[in-house]
């Protein structure tokens, strides 16, 4: 008995300084976020002169420029269009390559898997400028030639998903589908795909994350033109606005406005991204 | 079913090999092919083409006598030896401290989570000021400091300080996502083995030792993988923090910056530095993969 | 297996094709386009002025103009690459120096303009084109057409020389002090300093004139803080302006630079000492927020010392001088609208003696009272481009540098000084413009040698180290002066591969 209420109460005091730990941890990492939060209303001055303190006013104006000066709603659009549309292009075409590889084991198949597995180490700069002058002769140095890179550039990590989970899938409801008189098309999309929704959801949700934030794909592909993603339009903005120093007043809100929406995406969603990211890497 | 599947494995698995054809494969071969040429970024010197301009291994040679590319080469090693012990250990100890609370995991998961959400460059600006004006001159430097600790002021001055500067930063990004890695291995754990090993007086530090790592080795596997290449990979944080300055560049950074260090631009070199690039990642990884699956086979 | 082999290689031969393919692309092909011709502008900050001024001709002539502009600096070279290796390569672009010049005509893309006799117009505009401002390598090939000239030195606050030494002898003060010497200007920053920490009201002596402090602070006095804004973590300041001055004594223009000897580099010890001496005296007198800053971590924290908090610091009169160039003058305006007014340049001052100086018919007085002028951009000619396109790019360039308009959008709107302005006759309405008019107009002017100085030596190299190891240290000593001189040399004869 006295041992039992000795063992929770120790528990209870462990409960605690876990608490304690947890939420001081917890303050730290959402420091330099509030940080920025705080920062995004305050003039220059304010901001150099002390970062910490509240604002005076909370005025809006600082944001309202930095939206403006970011277009951010027509970024917004494109960011999320070339998100969208480069993730459905790598769901699609990756699913359908490791779902044929999977079932037909033979010796191209397997080295078919191996390279993609390998390109996964690549790094970016060792394919950054040949790619450039690639894309350039083929006319696609635009948002299409983006999202096929994109496409290219997720497409190991996919498929070695993909890969993974179909192994696990047995062929017999598909010979059973395709004796019923199904064709290719009403196999996979019917009786396949459906069973990898939790994989085409770590797909979905591992290369929106990388493609949404990504920058010097943008930079290097469409730097150079009229619709910008959301990475790019706040670059420009800090080269274009104060020339050799860092005009803060508007860094500040400009990356605050530039984050609300994943943030708020990330809240609605957050349930589905952790198992995604979990069971990316479990499988991986 | 056979010969069916074998009917449609060429045009189903056609879109994603010629995806990664053009993407991945043909520039990377031609990658190859340029950094043996005399290739200066629009034009190859001394030729139409990278076969007329053809150098041999001189790019090489002078990609290892450059003082920039081998300081860069031990910065990075350096660096990241350092980040991936402190981002495993923190994100482990999250992962520890978050799967043994009653209530409120979720919160935190969701908080420490979060940094990762958050692009590189954006966050890097963020960072800067956070350590040129908050840690500098307000926390732990300045007139009035709240706690005066110098180590921890103008640490983007400083070769060694801002190695230091930029795992705080990473481990405050990718903690967050290798702590949610690791909470899944937790969870695969059996609870009946902790309550055998407590039962015949293993104490915590045993159970960790006998039970917990090994069991975790697949996660470690993993963790180790993403945080290895992602910190030899580093760019973003490295040109907002520092941009090199006080000989800190990491070697994406170097070979980014190579073809500003030469005129007319050395981009032949800076193809050669990425190569070189290329085959040290894959080494470094497949050694580390396969050290640790065999940790695995034997646990 | 077969099948295996097959498309490795059908891979192989696609490799092959395309590495082929992107080579060729390289050169000539022409996509669809949608404009004339194509401008690519790297000097960020006549962006605005430059638009309107397309937006102009194209009004007059019907033309549709692609424009693209973007900040200089760090990654417009990469874009303007890119752009280069598209189908659609502008015909106008920009060319910093001689060693920017050097990959756009080793690549073929510069036109010599000496080659471009077809256009008339153009041919004139080239043939009156003095030859101290041409983009040559030597001598005799010239590839581009100025933007403007600029110039540099001390930027005084007068507004403040007033409440110093009394209104009525500003203009006299500025006079000697622009002749003074460098011992001069030395006691005089010692005898400010004391005034603005101590209060002690001494007499300083510029080419031999004295003139009294007021015995009191008063009116904008008050808000000093030390005697230079400095922009100490903006490499170029110290590493490109500041040591040109020095290496104006060896090398009479850029090109010479380009082509320097190692017997010329070693002359440059004595005048690179100077140089450090001069910087010495700059750091250690610099005005910070609320007090004297000290060579130390703050001095390059480029949060609180950087370019805009230097130029609000001297806009906030917390310093009497700035080094700095006519450019800045529009940062300025935002800051303070009342400064800009009445602003002016004195030379930056440096210890030298006549022996140290190697150029011809340069003296040490000379260069105590002049400024360099140089012209900081240039618009070159693509030669990749059809024959079509490069003549109206042509004819643009001479309505922009010949007709009443297009003047009007260089020295208003983009508020440059035209490099074919005459000095005599040609006014701004910009302080620092029209005090660099002035220099020109006495012929008081030296060049801008450093130019060609090895790619990234200058601000990368030198300035980098200054910046890392001598503005974070409190004390110099003379052997600090001889290690910076030393690096300055060996540094650049490392670079330029010169034994």
């Amino acid at each position: 008995m006295v041992k039992n209420h000795h063992m929770s109460v120790k528990r209870k005091i462990g409960q605690v300084i876990l608490y304690v730990v947890l939420t001081l941890i917890a303050l730290y990492t959402l420091f330099p976020v509030a940080f920025l939060v705080i920062n995004s209303f305050k003039p220059q001055a304010d901001i150099v002169g002390s970062p910490l303190s509240l604002p005076k006013t909370w005025n809006f104006s600082y944001i309202v420029n930095a939206a403006e000066q970011i277009n951010f709603f027509q970024a917004l659009g494109i960011t999320f269009l070339v998100t969208v549309i480069s993730v459905a292009l790598l769901v699609i075409v990756s699913s359908l390559a490791a779902w044929v590889m999977v079932r037909n084991k033979n010796k191209f198949s397997n080295i078919l898997l191996l390279m993609f597995t390998a390109a996964m180490l690549i790094p970016f700069q060792a394919v950054m400028y040949p790619l450039l002058s690639l894309f350039e002769g083929m006319y696609l140095k635009n948002i299409t030639g983006l999202i096929l890179m994109y496409g290219g550039f997720g497409l190991s990590l996919s498929v070695f998903l993909y890969h993974g989970f179909i192994k696990s899938v047995p062929a017999s409801i598909e010979e059973a589908a395709v004796i019923d008189g199904a064709n290719i098309f009403q196999l996979f999309f019917r009786v396949v795909f459906p069973l990898l929704k939790s994989t085409t959801a770590t797909v979905i949700i591992l290369n929106a994350m990388w493609i949404w934030n990504d920058y010097l794909l943008p930079f290097l592909v469409i730097g150079n033109g009229e619709v910008r993603t959301l990475t790019l339009e706040l670059y420009f903005a800090k080269m274009t606005s104060g020339q050799y120093g860092n005009p803060w007043e508007l860094i500040f809100p400009a990356v605050f406005v530039s984050i609300i929406p994943i943030i708020v995406v990330f809240l609605f969603l957050q349930k589905y991204i952790v198992k995604g990211v979990s069971d990316g890497a479990i499988k991986a | 079913m056979q010969k069916y599947y074998k009917k449609w494995f060429l045009p189903l698995a056609l879109p994603s090999i010629i995806l990664f054809l053009f993407v991945i494969l043909i520039p990377f071969l031609m990658g190859v092919l340029y950094s043996f040429s005399a290739w200066r970024g629009t034009y190859f010197a001394g030729g139409d083409n990278a076969f007329e301009a053809f150098v041999g291994v001189q790019n090489y040679v002078n990609a290892f006598q450059n003082d920039k590319f081998f300081s860069a080469l031990v910065y990075t090693i350096q660096f990241t030896l350092i980040a991936v012990v402190v981002i495993n250990v923190v994100a482990l100890a999250l992962a520890m401290m978050v799967t043994k609370i009653s209530k409120a995991s979720g919160i935190f998961r969701t908080i420490f989570f979060m940094p990762n959400l958050l692009g590189g460059l954006a966050l890097g600006f963020i960072w800067q000021f956070i350590f040129q004006i908050v840690f500098s001159q307000i926390l732990f430097g300045g007139d009035n400091p709240l706690i005066s600790i110098p180590v921890l002021t103008n640490m983007l001055q400083d070769h060694y300080k801002a190695l230091f500067a930029l795992v705080i930063l990473v481990t405050w990004q990718m903690a967050g996502y290798m702590m949610i890695i690791y909470i899944t291995g937790l969870n695969n754990i059996p609870t009946d083995l902790y309550e055998a090993a407590e039962m015949d007086g293993a104490n915590a530090f045993q159970r960790f030792r006998v039970i917990t790592l090994p069991m975790l080795m697949p996660a470690i596997t993993i963790v180790f993988f993403l945080t290895l290449a992602n910190c030899f990979k580093l760019l973003d944080q490295n040109i907002a923090l520092t941009d090199g300055n006080f000989d800190t560049r990491l070697l994406a950074t170097q070979i980014l910056r190579t073809t500003r260090d030469t005129s007319p631009p050395d981009y032949g070199m800076a193809q050669a530095q990425a190569v070189i690039f290329f085959v040290l990642i894959a080494i470094v990884t497949l050694v580390q993969v396969s050290l640790t699956k065999r940790k695995e086979v034997e646990a | 297996m077969k099948k295996f082999r097959k498309l490795l290689a059908i891979g192989l031969a696609a490799v092959m094709t395309a590495s082929a393919f992107a080579g060729c692309s390289n050169s000539g092909g022409s996509g669809n386009k949608d404009y004339d011709f194509y401008i690519f502008n790297t000097k960020g900050e006549n962006a605005e002025a430059m638009q309107a001024a397309v937006d102009a001709y194209e009004a007059e002539t019907g033309l549709t103009i692609k424009l693209f502009s973007l900040g200089s600096g760090t990654n417009s070279a990469d874009t303007l690459r890119a752009e280069m290796n598209s189908k659609n390569k502008p015909a106008i672009f920009s060319i910093m120096n001689i060693q920017e010049l050097a990959e756009w005509k080793e690549g073929g893309f510069a036109t010599d303009l000496n080659t471009l006799t077809s256009n008339a117009n153009f041919k004139a505009l080239h043939d009156a084109l003095p030859d101290n401002l041409k983009l040559t390598t030597d001598g005799t090939d010239s590839y581009g057409i100025p933007y403007n000239v600029e110039g540099y030195g001390y930027i005084v606050d007068t507004l403040m020389l007033a409440d110093l030494f009394g209104a009525d002898n500003v203009d006299a003060f500025l006079a000697d002090c622009k002749l003074s010497t460098y011992d001069e200007f030395a006691a005089m920053v010692e005898t400010l300093d004391d005034y603005i920490q101590n209060g002690t009201a001494g007499t300083v002596t510029v080419n031999g004139n004295d003139y009294a402090l007021a015995a009191e602070k008063t009116g904008l006095a008050q808000n000093l803080t030390g005697v230079f804004s400095v922009a100490g973590s903006e490499k170029w300041t110290y590493g490109d302006h500041m040591v040109n001055i020095a290496i104006d004594t060896v090398f009479p223009n850029p090109s010479a630079a380009k082509n320097a000897t190692a017997e010329e580099l070693d002359q440059l010890k004595n005048p690179l000492i100077a140089y450090a001496k001069a910087l010495d005296l700059k750091t250690s007198h610099v005005a910070g927020d609320a007090g004297p800053l000290s060579r130390g971590p703050e001095m390059i924290n480029s949060t609180t010392n950087g370019y805009d908090p230097a130029v609000q610091k001297f806009a906030d009169h917390k310093a009497i001088f700035m080094k700095q160039g006519n450019w800045v003058y529009t940062n300025i305006e935002k800051v303070n609208p009342e400064i800009v007014k009445t602003l002016t340049f004195i030379p930056v001052k440096m210890p030298f003696s006549q022996s140290d100086i190697k150029v011809s018919d340069l003296t040490v007085e000379q260069m105590e009272r002049s400024i360099p002028v140089f012209v900081p951009n240039y618009y070159a000619i693509n030669s990749k481009v059809s024959e079509e396109e490069q003549n109206m790019a042509m004819d643009f360039l001479v309505w922009l540098n010949t007709t009443e308009e297009g003047q009007k959008f260089i020295t208003e709107d983009m508020a440059f000084i035209p490099y074919n302005a005459d000095p005599s006759t040609t006014q701004l309405g910009n302080s620092l413009g029209d005090s660099i008019i002035q220099y020109m107009a006495d012929g008081d002017t030296i060049t801008n040698a450093y130019a060609g100085a090895p790619i990234n030596w200058a601000t990368e190299t030198l300035g980098l180290e200054i910046m890392e190891k001598y503005l974070t240290k409190a004390e110099w000593t003379e052997e600090d002066y001889n290690a910076i001189a030393d690096y300055a040399i060996s540094s650049w004869k490392e670079m330029a591969g010169i034994q």
